[in-house]
């Protein structure tokens, strides 16, 4: 199931197609993440998504095979934004230009463009406003291997 | 607020600017990121003397597209470090309110640098990535309906048939003069047909079109629509039928 999708698979959407005990599947999941350590294909973490993706060591040949760069790197602003994304995900645009103290439009459309934010649902204030998090792409962009893979870092508490 | 001058990787527009005082010579981003976070006494700046060499500097770029954005930065830098140094001057006036201004600065600042740091981690993150790919394509969707009842060749015939018999195809002998089709008129058709019916397949309109040709311009006309945000297009899936909506135009 994992080979044939096309994006993230939650332990749940697998549980419903073979019927099993959630508590198995996840901890057959977690068996076949560390089967997969070491070889050519990886299975990702994102949440609570599971996806297959290139091991990082294949990423030269992958990109070479697929015709694409590497060279169009993240700019400070963008980084920032989803460093602040990564880390307090799901959050509101307004969360984050609070932190920034910036306008934030133009990191945000690029970060969405390039398929590593998305959004994820809608917040409880006022308006509700749009919620958005990090995709697996996000992961891959990085070649980090699960959401607990991030730089372990004290962040302080935005306030409200 | 502080912001996009504080830039890294890209240069800011600011990052050139340099001041000579007395008590500082160097990057003006520089004296900035002191007066922040190491603690160096802002009364000691002369801020008319900052604005001046701003002024200076600013003059030298008017010819660069990056003057508009360099002013406005400093502004924003400027009122900001106005805010701290009437501050350091009136320590005693200053009302509660004004108190918990400060203490949020300070704290927003805290929280700022925080991220600041943990972008620049992403950056090496980045720097050194060896990113991964995954499939993007659904395999499932490209692979050819083959219906459940074997076809006989007799239903192939009459399908072909029924095609040829198609009022549109009915005249394949009448070439038509493709250098009569404009991508402005094609615009034109289709928002009004946008228009008239709030939404659209792109099927039904290439089902309508009378060559390939007619078919592209189609697609580009949608595209420009969507472009000036007339329109907005949602397709499902990979290879999926593709909805043309009117746009609410709200952002």
């Amino acid at each position: 199931m994992l080979f044939v999708a096309d994006r993230a698979l939650t332990a749940e959407e697998i549980c419903a197609a073979i019927g099993e005990d959630s508590s198995l599947v996840e901890h057959a999941l977690e068996q076949l993440r560390e089967q997969y350590e070491g070889r050519g294909v990886r299975i990702m973490l994102h949440g609570d998504s599971y996806q297959m993706c290139t091991a990082p060591e294949a990423s030269i040949y992958c990109q070479k095979l697929l015709g694409l760069s590497s060279d169009q790197k993240l700019t400070q602003a963008s980084l920032e934004t989803l460093a602040i994304i990564a880390y307090n995900q799901p959050a509101t645009r307004a969360e984050i230009e609070r932190i920034r103290g910036v306008n934030s439009d133009s990191p945000f459309s690029l970060l969405v463009n390039r398929g590593l934010i998305t959004p994820v649902g809608r917040g409880d204030q006022a308006g509700r406003p749009i919620l958005y998090g990090t995709t697996s792409g996000f992961l891959a962009y990085f070649g980090i291997g699960s959401l607990d893979d991030l730089p372990d870092v004290e962040l302080p508490e935005p306030q409200a | 607020m502080l912001g996009s001058w504080r830039t890294g990787t890209n240069a800011s527009p600011l990052a050139e600017f340099h001041l000579a005082l007395e008590s500082f010579d160097g990057p003006f981003e520089l004296l900035v990121n002191l007066i922040e976070n190491q603690g160096f006494d802002i009364t000691t700046i002369s801020l008319v003397r900052v604005t001046s060499q701003y002024l200076a500097y600013v003059q030298q770029l008017q010819q660069r597209s990056v003057f508009a954005e360099a002013t406005a930065e400093f502004l924003a830098v400027a009122s900001q470090l106005l805010l701290l140094k009437s501050q350091a001057y009136l320590p005693g006036i200053a009302d509660d309110e004004e108190v918990d201004d400060a203490e949020d600065l300070a704290d927003r600042l805290r929280v700022y640098s925080a991220y600041r740091k943990l972008a620049t981690e992403l950056d090496e993150i980045q720097a050194n990535a060896m990113p991964s790919f995954f499939r993007t394509v659904f395999l499932v969707d490209i692979a050819p309906e083959i219906p459940d009842n074997a076809l006989a060749i007799s239903e192939l015939i009459l399908a072909i048939n029924t095609m040829v018999d198609r009022p549109e195809t009915n005249g394949l002998l009448v070439t038509i003069p493709t250098s009569q089709i404009s991508l402005q008129q094609r615009i034109q058709t289709v928002s009004e047909a946008l228009a008239r019916e709030r939404e659209l397949t792109f099927d039904s309109m290439a089902s309508e079109c009378r060559s390939r040709l007619e078919v592209i311009y189609t697609f580009l006309a949608v595209l420009y629509l969507v472009a000036r945000r007339d329109a907005v297009v949602r397709q499902q899936r990979s290879f999926g039928p593709i909805t043309i909506r009117v746009s609410g135009k709200a952002d």
